[in-house]
């Protein structure tokens, strides 16, 4: 066991390493000068220059990648060519934001596609096919487009939650959770129809194990049966639909965060590719990188402590 | 049972985060009377002068800081932290009085040597605005309640720019001790809120020593970083937000929603025909080829491709600016015909190649260049449209690599349009191309007596740019400004409306 989530943890540091390497390169295609974008087009090329010698942008970018790599290695992510603070904070203004969309959002698409998931397994028919055209409608409906229908209905029309913004926890959880019901629910419907189907389908299978047969004629009772047998052996699939859906939530919820005027990572993504901010750009890839390394690793461990046979793999 | 169970608890779910919604929206449904909350295109950006944002992220810095002039809505230079000023005869030493009154929000006092230290350090200072500033050479602290500068040159533009990043006044302990540009020290209307504002928020008070406290009618201001349209409409309508702009809207359908509007030109839209010289396409040497392009261009029907129906305009100042002259926007009536007859005479019958930029994924659609390529087509102009990737596309612009390309530029005042397009440094001057003629008539314009002489001499700098056609300008861009019942905006000649402007209705 230990062996193995050493072998785990080793092959996400390499992965992260491969990862924000290939990024670092790929954002230096891009051709932008930092100088000029902080001067602005009226600048002197002399004050271009000089503006770029101080960012150490004029120097090879083997020099600059090692630079930057060995900073992060010490926990250093640099400084925003545009706001001269650390990337650090800039990360940690907005990292609240879409973690409680995200983690919401998970704990909805968690426990919803679960409910359903059984809805759907021991219904079947009419709760079955209701259960069906909900993840169809989520995997048909784009959450753009349910946010804004969500905005209009809810925060323009009926004005039961706000229409944008958001609020911290630490601040107000009344607001807060008022302010993130929409957002949330704009971006949980596609990862509910995703981990439905997934769970709905395993559940499937399970309960129509033979062994589930062995163990019904044994009178062991129908909750008892599925929440303590048939979960467990049906939650691996669910748990992969679950991990994909929050690593999709870390790109899509962008429009989400746009919509509900909401200032995430995505926002911060946004800003900064405008502003060709790299050292922020970078510190996002790091972290979106290491978040989904992190759920990934959470899903094996999960998937391991679930099914004993996973170990011996 | 087991349904009816699950069912129980998600309703009971639903039931507990709606009274929690209703909990919260108690406290956010419609903002207070004292609190102007504004949307704003910006993000919070830095409290440096050096770096401000002079556009969209004006509000954050008027609020906390006072400048040593204003503007008024005209855009006319008005006292601000200097009470009075004067230009020598020469134009080149300007005095200015200061006030006594006022103190920074540290408690340290504005006098002289304080304006000084400001001045000195944003003229030595590298950042977007350090230009502003380049033509003081001296600066002379002569008694606690005046300030001399020297200048290498008139500057038309210095008296507007000292009410803007220019004339920011730090407090200078804030200066000598750093950190002003995230927590910002000045003598401004408003007071920096850290511990109120949050992500996409930014929160003032009133500061209650500001001594011209009344010309700013609330005790609150709250700014919301916000860049899409529906959401700031959203945001009007349901009372979340006072105000907030929109560019290339339509403004009557603002005002079926019941809102307020106010129109501010802020850019023109057109071609930049940069290779007047003909370094790297000969044609757009000839003044003729130039003029062609201006008389083919079809200004109406460009207008419908851009929503909220745009003024069609051949000149690059803006309406009621002291260079403007709508009379200049007769000097190009569409005429094929007559296009192709200087094209004829330029020596380009079968007309020419060009390559431009395309700006398709800015402008979010290609009907520009389909329209351009019909138009230029129509005197032989035939455009290759090279993609350029975003982060590129304005250095590849200025740096000469096309010869003519489709550009939005902003507006300001006549001499700062010059600045930023016309003069041989000029950033949009690509080709840092000049002409006699032309040079005369600036340079008088730039040491002409400011007011109705100066004025008269841009508007002969502005028909002689009309007529050898450097540009071939399109139509104008309005932003429009919008407001809940209870918010006034007062018009503004052109720009960013300034914080001041924002006032209760009936007021």
């Amino acid at each position: 066991m230990a062996v193995l989530l050493c072998k785990r943890a080793v092959s996400a540091l390499l992965l992260l390493i491969a990862v924000t390497t290939l990024a670092f390169f790929l954002t230096s295609l891009g051709g932008t000068d930092p100088g000029r974008n902080i001067l602005g087009p009226g600048a002197s090329s002399e004050a271009v220059a000089a503006t770029n010698h101080s960012l150490g942008v004029d120097r090879s970018l083997l020099v600059q990648y090692a630079d930057w790599a060995g900073g992060v290695f010490r926990g250093d992510l640099g400084r925003s060519y545009m706001s001269n603070q650390p990337v650090s904070r800039e990360l940690s203004t907005h990292l609240p934001v879409s973690m409680s969309l995200m983690g919401l959002s998970l704990t909805v698409v968690g426990v919803a596609s679960l409910l359903l998931a059984v809805l759907a397994a021991t219904g079947r028919g009419r709760a079955d096919r209701l259960v069906q055209l909900i993840a169809l409608a989520g995997h048909a409906v784009p959450g753009y487009l349910l946010a804004l229908l969500l905005l209009t209905a809810f925060a323009v029309h009926w004005q039961i939650f706000p229409v944008l913004g958001y609020v911290p926890l630490s601040i107000s959880p009344g607001r807060w959770l008022s302010g993130m019901v929409l957002p949330v629910l704009a971006v949980s419907l596609s990862g509910i129809s995703g981990a439905l189907l997934q769970g709905r389908g395993a559940l499937l299978d399970v309960l129509d194990a033979d062994y589930m047969r062995t163990l019904r004629s044994r009178g062991i009772s129908t909750r008892a049966l599925l929440w303590r047998h048939a979960l467990r052996n049906a939650a691996p699939p669910w748990l992969t639909a679950m991990s994909l859906g929050a690593v999709a939530m870390l790109g899509g919820s962008f429009m989400v965060e746009k919509v509900f005027a909401m200032p995430g990572l995505g926002t911060l993504a946004v800003n900064s590719t405008l502003a060709g901010d790299r050292p922020v750009l970078m510190g996002l890839v790091v972290l979106t990188a290491a978040m989904v390394v992190l759920v990934n690793l959470l899903t094996d461990l999960a998937q391991l402590w679930l099914t004993p046979k996973a170990r011996t793999i | 049972m087991r349904k009816s169970r699950i069912f129980t608890v998600a309703t009971a779910v639903a039931m507990a985060v709606t009274a929690l919604a209703g909990c919260g929206q108690s406290t956010q449904g419609g903002v207070p009377d004292d609190t102007l909350t504004l949307a704003t295109a910006s993000p919070l950006g830095s409290f440096d002068p050096v770096k401000f944002d002079v556009g969209p992220g004006k509000p954050y810095w008027q609020a906390v800081y006072d400048t040593l002039l204003r503007q008024d809505a005209n855009r006319n230079v008005i006292p601000g932290m200097a009470s009075a000023f004067s230009y020598d005869p020469a134009h080149t030493t300007l005095t200015l009085d200061l006030r006594k009154d006022i103190r920074f929000s540290d408690g340290a006092a504005f006098d002289a040597n304080a304006a000084k230290a400001n001045l000195a350090r944003f003229t030595s200072t590298p950042g977007p605005n350090s230009a502003t500033g380049e033509a003081i050479t001296g600066i002379d602290a002569v008694r606690p309640d005046q300030l001399v500068l020297h200048l290498s040159a008139p500057d038309p533009a210095l008296l507007p720019n000292l009410a803007s990043a220019l004339g920011t006044m730090v407090s200078p302990d804030a200066l000598s001790k750093g950190g002003f540009d995230q927590v910002p020290v000045g003598s401004g209307p408003y007071l920096y809120d850290s511990a109120g504002s949050q992500p996409g928020t930014t929160v003032f008070r009133r500061n209650s020593a500001y001594p011209d406290g009344a010309q700013y009618p609330f005790d609150r201001l709250e700014l919301v970083a916000i860049s899409d349209p529906n959401t700031i409409r959203n945001g009007l309508t349901t009372g979340r937000l006072d105000a907030g702009s929109f560019v290339a809207t339509d403004a009557s359908k603002l005002q079926a929603a019941g809102l307020s509007t106010v129109q501010v030109a802020n850019a023109w839209n057109g071609l930049i025909l940069a290779d007047r010289a003909g370094t790297i396409q000969p044609a757009l040497g000839k003044p003729e080829v130039r003029q062609a392009i201006n008389m083919v261009v079809d200004r109406d029907l460009f207008r419908t491709l851009a929503p909220g129906n745009p003024p069609a305009t051949t000149q690059i100042f803006a309406p009621g600016s002291g260079a403007y002259d709508e009379q200049l926007n007769a000097a190009y009536p569409h005429d094929v015909t007559k296009a192709k007859e200087l094209m004829a005479r330029a020596g380009y019958p079968g007309g020419f190649a060009v390559t431009m930029p395309d700006m398709s994924s800015f402008t979010g659609s290609p009907a520009l260049n389909t329209a351009l390529d019909m138009q230029l087509g129509a005197i032989g102009i035939t455009v290759t449209w090279e993609k350029v990737p975003p982060t590129q596309l304005l250095t590849s612009m200025t740096s000469g690599r096309f010869p003519m390309f489709f550009m939005s530029l902003g507006m300001k005042s006549p001499w700062e349009d010059l600045q930023l397009s016309v003069l041989p440094a000029a950033a949009w001057n690509p080709f840092h191309v000049s002409e006699p003629e032309l040079a005369a008539l600036i340079s008088a314009a730039q040491h002409a007596e400011p007011g109705t002489a100066q004025d008269a001499a841009f508007r002969a700098v502005n028909r002689q740019l009309v007529q050898s056609a450097w540009f071939a300008p399109i139509f104008g861009a309005e932003t429009v400004w919008a407001s809940v019942a209870g918010v006034k905006i007062e018009r503004q000649e052109r720009g960013y409306p300034d914080l001041v402007r924002f006032q209760r209705a009936g007021s």
